[in-house]
């Protein structure tokens, strides 16, 4: 007699599909992530570029005074932060085509040490407009602060001089050589 | 005759705790370099950087150098070692020589991956600094830099459209 295959014989267990073990990667992202959120950059930093092609040239004028040859068709412009009388005083001064325009601080913008950007931004533009060149050289004085330097180097390049010259104001400095 | 049937175990299941232990490694090393590079890039932690309208875009083929100015330290390198204070980089010529000799070092490491790859980086000064402190040790800097043929110099900021206008409104 014949009997039929038993049912349980060939019936495949029922298990359930091996799931990967995600627990391991999970805790690999639960450190990473915070992590990367925390060097996650917010605010957009900005590059202002200036080019030394000739080594020392231009560190190491003391760019007080307009001499030399082409210093007529020179536009220079002078950041000041301490007050020394009529020459010196806290603002800027632009120097050129044989003009000088002062733009004294005024006291607002006080957030901004009183510096007039605002006329310092016209001024730039009605040069521009006039004078077509490319470059200018800015003068500062050791007291400037950073911030000053930056933005009116900003300023310049805004206004259509991509070529600025930085030069110190021939002052010495310290005494350590 | 009975034919006998092997049986087959069920498949393993796949142990991915090696492979994460690779990519784990690999993370590590990632996330590092990525910090490197993103430190270029990024505001440094407690310094304020000037705003500015303009943003100029970095040489393709320049390699920074990265310098950072505190109002009481500076530091120099993606690692940021300690190279004395800003009244040292005025008043102290052995500060100017470490400054100027790890400058030169910088550069002539471009020189020489130049040499050996074909290349044309050029090394590029990049000067992160706090908006408070005075030009005249962003000057000492600078001339540091042009010494050691750093003839692009790169000054960091924060890109603010409205800087002129806000500069405009009077503190009341």
């Amino acid at each position: 007699m014949v009997y039929r295959p038993s049912e349980g014989r060939n019936q495949k267990k029922q298990t359930p599909p091996e799931q990967p073990n995600l627990v391991p990667l999970m805790n690999l992202f639960i450190t990473i992530i915070p992590f990367l959120l925390t060097i996650v950059v917010i605010s957009q930093v900005a590059l202002i570029a200036m080019n030394f092609s000739k080594p020392g040239s231009e560190t190491s004028g003391t760019g007080g005074s307009g001499s030399g040859p082409g210093a007529a068709q020179e536009i220079k412009l002078i950041i000041m932060a301490s007050s020394d009388g009529m020459e010196m005083y806290p603002g800027f001064k632009i120097r050129g085509w044989g003009n000088e325009i002062p733009i004294r601080n005024t006291d607002i913008g006080v957030g901004f040490q009183g510096y007039n950007y605002i006329e310092l931004n016209r001024i730039l533009g009605d040069i521009k407009k006039s004078i077509n060149l490319n470059e200018i050289s800015v003068i500062v004085y050791p007291d400037v602060l950073y911030g000053t330097l930056v933005q009116t180097i900003d300023l310049c390049k805004s206004n259509g001089f991509p070529n600025v010259i930085y030069k110190p104001a021939g002052v010495l400095y310290g005494s350590g050589g | 005759m009975r034919r006998v049937r092997r049986k087959f175990a069920d498949a393993a299941a796949l142990s991915i705790t090696s492979l994460l232990d690779i990519l784990t490694i690999l993370l590590v090393f990632l996330i590092k370099n990525v910090s490197i590079e993103s430190q270029k890039m990024t505001v440094p932690a407690n310094m304020t950087l000037p705003t500015t309208i303009t943003n100029q875009e970095l040489l393709d083929n320049g390699l920074t150098v990265l310098v950072k100015l505190y109002p009481e330290q500076i530091y120099i390198g993606t690692d940021n070692i300690p190279a004395g204070s800003l009244r040292q980089l005025v008043e102290d010529a052995k500060t100017r020589a470490a400054l100027l000799n790890f400058m030169q070092n910088e550069a002539a490491q471009i020189q020489e991956l130049n040499n050996r790859r074909g290349t044309d980086y050029k090394p590029c000064l990049l000067i992160q600094a706090d908006k408070q402190i005075t030009c005249q040790y962003i000057t000492e800097l600078i001339k540091i830099g042009a010494g050691a043929s750093f003839a692009d110099i790169y000054f960091s900021s924060i890109q603010d459209q409205n800087w002129l206008q806000a500069s405009a409104q009077k503190v009341q």
